[in-house]
């Protein structure tokens, strides 16, 4: 539950953030006739657009598993990731079709200090609310929030490389070099541009990568494997131990091999205390374990020897 | 991954080297099956060589740890170190397998 409003938390913050950045930067390019604005304001609407996508993603993701999506709707968030790469992408695209363009035909910045002082502020919403967000991802182990925070971050860069660019723009202008300050607002926005394609990739391919039911990470697997081993002396061994995730959700899947004769009662304890502390070593876990009996291939079997897990 | 296995007395001394991840982990666990199945009860892994192991090579110990204990059998290493110590630490392998400082010391216990 706490994790659920630390979710919906982020995701207001994440629209009202968008919402207060798309007024800043449709402000500024009235009054700054500058391609690199015009790009990161079309990155503020696309990006209020995926806020508000997320927002119902969130809510959509937190509803419990029901009759048609037995294993709930985690993993809308999945696809909401793999949106918010999709969209970087393109966004780095069509910013270096742009400007190119302007290369090609350049036009003159107006006012760049007022497009230097909208940038900075720009750079402080995106960089507080991609810490804010972030740290309520790590919270909540959310891919949906954590791609939302990575996109805020990103954005924060193209906002500080957009400052910088008003502020080359005003001393080349200041120092009497007007036909390269021309070419500084576009030469930043292909830089910019192909700063997001990097992460942006990185994120799609990460997000298609959990669509396509890959393990869990590599550290709660290891939590898992530490739980075997710290309940080593109470199973005969285990096998078919299968993991996945889906949006925040991890799902391990697991048999226990455990004594022919084992009492339904000792074999459900043993099963229910490697469930449980699985369960504590990985939040947001869903735990299925069977139980197996052993096939009486060991010493103590044939040899007719008391099976040392049923003490 | 490069695994050699050599018999010192009544002890399969296995030394792998490389990476054991989730591409090599099943070849590893293929190993050791074999050697358990050949009637091997006690194996000496020694770790010197190995740079990295990830929890499906921790997996494969576990498992043939597992079924040689069935057998009246036991795994024990020697040669940890770097990364491969730590994974060791933070699984808490070090507390349920024996692990000796050099393939001496461990060998002169059995």
């Amino acid at each position: 539950m706490e994790n659920d409003r630390h979710m919906m938390r982020a995701v207001k913050v994440s629209l009202a953030a968008n919402v207060v950045l798309c007024i800043i930067k449709a402000g500024a390019i009235i009054v700054v006739d500058s391609i690199a604005i015009l790009a990161d304001l079309g990155i503020s609407c696309i990006a209020l657009a995926v806020s508000v996508i997320l927002y119902y993603a969130i809510k959509v993701s937190n509803k419990p598993a029901d009759i048609l999506h037995n294993y709930g709707y985690g993993r809308i968030e999945n696809v909401c990731e793999a949106m918010e790469g999709v969209v970087l992408i393109g966004l780095a695209l069509a910013m270096s079709f742009q400007a190119i363009m302007f290369i090609i035909h350049p036009d003159e910045v107006h006012a760049p200090l007022v497009g230097f002082l909208c940038s900075l502020a720009s750079v402080a919403i995106n960089f507080w609310g991609s810490y804010y967000i972030l740290k309520l991802a790590r919270k909540s182990a959310s891919p949906a929030l954590r791609a939302e925070g990575v996109h805020f971050k990103l954005e924060g860069y193209i906002s500080l490389a957009i400052s910088i660019a008003f502020v080359l723009i005003i001393l080349a202008t200041k120092a009497g070099y007007k036909t390269a300050a021309i070419y500084i607002d576009p030469a930043a926005t292909l830089f910019v541009s192909a700063v997001i394609a990097v992460p942006s990739v990185r994120l799609l391919k990460e997000a298609f990568i959990k669509l396509l039911d890959a393990s869990i990470e590599e550290s709660g697997q290891i939590d898992v494997v530490k739980v075997l081993a710290r309940h080593i002396d109470k199973y005969c061994n285990f096998k078919d131990l299968k993991t996945r995730s889906a949006g925040r959700k991890r799902f391990v899947d697991l048999h226990i091999i455990l004594p022919e004769h084992i009492s339904i009662r000792k074999g459900h304890q043993v099963i229910s205390d490697i469930k449980a502390d699985i369960h504590s070593a990985i939040t947001e876990s869903e735990v299925t374990i069977r139980m197996v009996p052993c096939e009486k291939d060991c010493d103590f079997a044939r040899e007719k020897k008391d099976c040392p897990y049923l003490k | 991954m490069e695994i050699s296995t050599r018999k010192e007395k009544d002890v399969a001394v296995v030394t792998v080297s490389g990476r054991i991840d989730a591409i090599t982990a099943p070849d590893f666990e293929g190993h050791l099956d074999g050697l358990i199945v050949q009637g091997n009860k006690l194996i000496l892994i020694n770790l010197s060589g190995l740079g990295y192991i990830s929890s499906a090579g921790l997996r494969s110990i576990l498992s043939s740890a597992k079924k040689l204990k069935g057998l009246s059998g036991e795994i024990f290493f020697t040669g940890l170190q770097g990364p491969v110590e730590e994974v060791f630490q933070i699984s808490g392998f070090q507390s349920i397998f024996k692990i000796f400082p050099s393939e001496g010391e461990a060998l002169n216990n059995f």
